[in-house]
């Protein structure tokens, strides 16, 4: 300080210098600051925007997935149905009451045989809309019996073991939920080539989780979420779809023993009223 | 602004009695400190910092008494370093905090920020003319000090008007989605064989 009251133009400097070293300092925060935020900003608005075609393709698969489910009733009615009730119909035609008796017996008989048929096929087509399991029953017994028909094929153990569901769901929530069990079970059998399929059943505050373990060839979240991402393939998109609509999550990981996949969903429960 | 305005017109009236002027000095810095960290306690959302930038009016006062009873009638820097460093550091750790916050709108159109940085401006102009104030130096470089000084405050309290026109924009918050809990979803595995 001595030194400095000795030289006056000195100390002028040092004050100029020095106020414009901090204002630099204050002014380069300052923008800093504004910079960083405008790249976080920047980075949000990429996550929504991918988030956003990610919904637009889990929306566009659900109509495509829509549209072939009714493409496949029109031809089950059109291809098996329909042939089936205009071989009835030939059966019974004008020229019956022209026939002899046994004949006639003969067409008629053939005629209810068909006629059956029709119906099975029908009620086939129907229950595949609408599990009456499910509807009369609920999903625990819905899918214990999807389960136990697998397990009965002796291709795979399968079995379901549900803890807590003393509250059932709504039916609309039930019906979807059972959809994305079906799915993965379908996908399990399809590619996993599994020994043993298992479902577990809990609830936790409003939340229900349902578990599927298998010992196959199995995904982890990242290869779901890049399968989600892809054009084509309905399967997983639909599961993604559903899970969305529940305002649920799902969870794809291999358990820490390597041995077996763990796919955990957790769904909001909406009670019955 | 109403506490800089007062200030200003009564540190002219009274520039001729510089024990008046001292008094009014130290009023007016103790009027300053307070309301600033006024403002950073209710901006803040550290709670542990929002107690802290309160607690330490009780040292800045103890200060200001001290250098009031040892230096009576002359200037003493050690308030105002006190006050410039403080509100420098709570300053920088507002722009952190800010910085941390998720939040869909720019900090630019935030009036709040802008009266930070007004305030930022104003400490870290004025730091240097706060430590040579204390000296007898020649008129020619007070006069340098008081164009500095002026400057820097005029440069203020632009920002803090030009603050006051901004127009926020409504926040659009995120809902997150909780983990799931640890539960009994363990198989009971069945022989295959």
């Amino acid at each position: 300080m001595h030194l400095l009251e000795a030289d006056p133009s000195g100390i002028s400097k040092l004050m100029f210098i020095g106020t414009l070293g901090m204002l630099t300092l204050a002014v380069g925060i300052i923008v800093f600051v504004i910079f960083h935020q405008r790249k976080v900003i920047r980075y949000q608005m990429e996550m929504k925007k991918m988030e956003n075609e990610k919904q637009q393709i889990l929306l566009n698969a659900s109509i495509r997935f829509q549209e072939e489910e009714r493409q496949r009733i029109a031809a089950d009615l059109h291809d098996d149905a329909g042939p089936l009730l205009a071989t009835a119909r030939l059966y019974l035609n004008e020229n019956l009451v022209n026939q002899e008796k046994a004949q006639q017996l003969q067409s008629i008989i053939s005629a209810k045989q068909i006629i059956d048929d029709a119906i099975l096929l029908i009620r086939n087509i129907s229950h595949s809309l609408m599990p009456p399991t499910l509807k009369n029953f609920g999903l625990e017994s819905a899918t214990t019996d999807l389960f136990q028909k697998i397990n009965g094929s002796g291709v795979i153990n399968a079995s379901a073991r549900f803890h807590d569901y003393r509250d059932r769901l709504k039916v609309e929530q039930e019906l979807l939920v059972f959809r994305v069990v079906q799915e993965l079970v379908n996908n399990v059998l399809k590619h996993s080539n599994a020994a043993f399929i298992h479902l577990t059943q809990n609830c936790s505050g409003n939340n229900l989780y349902l578990r599927i373990h298998h010992d196959g060839k199995g995904i982890v979240q990242s290869e779901f979420d890049k399968l989600n991402q892809a054009t084509q393939g309905l399967g997983l998109k639909n599961i993604a779809s559903r899970v969305n609509v529940l305002n649920g999550k799902i969870f794809f990981e291999i358990d820490p023993s390597q041995t077996y996949f763990k796919i955990t969903l957790e769904i909001p429960k909406i009670p019955i009223v | 602004m109403a506490l800089f305005s007062i200030a200003s017109i009564t540190s002219i009236y009274f520039n001729k009695n510089l024990s008046v002027y001292l008094v009014l000095l130290k009023l007016f810095s103790t009027l300053e400190f307070f309301t600033f960290s006024l403002f950073i306690y209710y901006s803040l959302e550290n709670k542990f910092f929002k107690k802290i930038i309160l607690f330490l009016n009780v040292p800045y006062l103890s200060i200001h008494i001290f250098s009031w009873v040892v230096f009576k009638n002359d200037f003493s820097v050690y308030p105002f370093l006190f006050e410039f460093l403080t509100f420098i550091i709570f300053i920088i750790y507002f722009f952190y905090e800010k910085m941390k916050l998720v939040n869909n709108n720019p900090i630019y159109d935030n009036t709040e920020f802008w009266i930070f940085v007004g305030i930022f401006i104003y400490f870290t102009g004025n730091f240097f003319y706060l430590l040579f104030s204390n000296s007898n130096y020649s008129k020619q470089f007070k006069y340098q000090l008081q164009i500095v000084a002026s400057i820097v405050t005029i440069t203020k309290n632009i920002i803090f008007s030009l603050s006051f026109l901004l127009k926020e924009t409504p926040q659009i918050t995120n809902n997150s989605i909780s983990y799931a809990p640890d539960l009994d979803l363990e198989p009971t595995r069945t022989n295959t064989n």
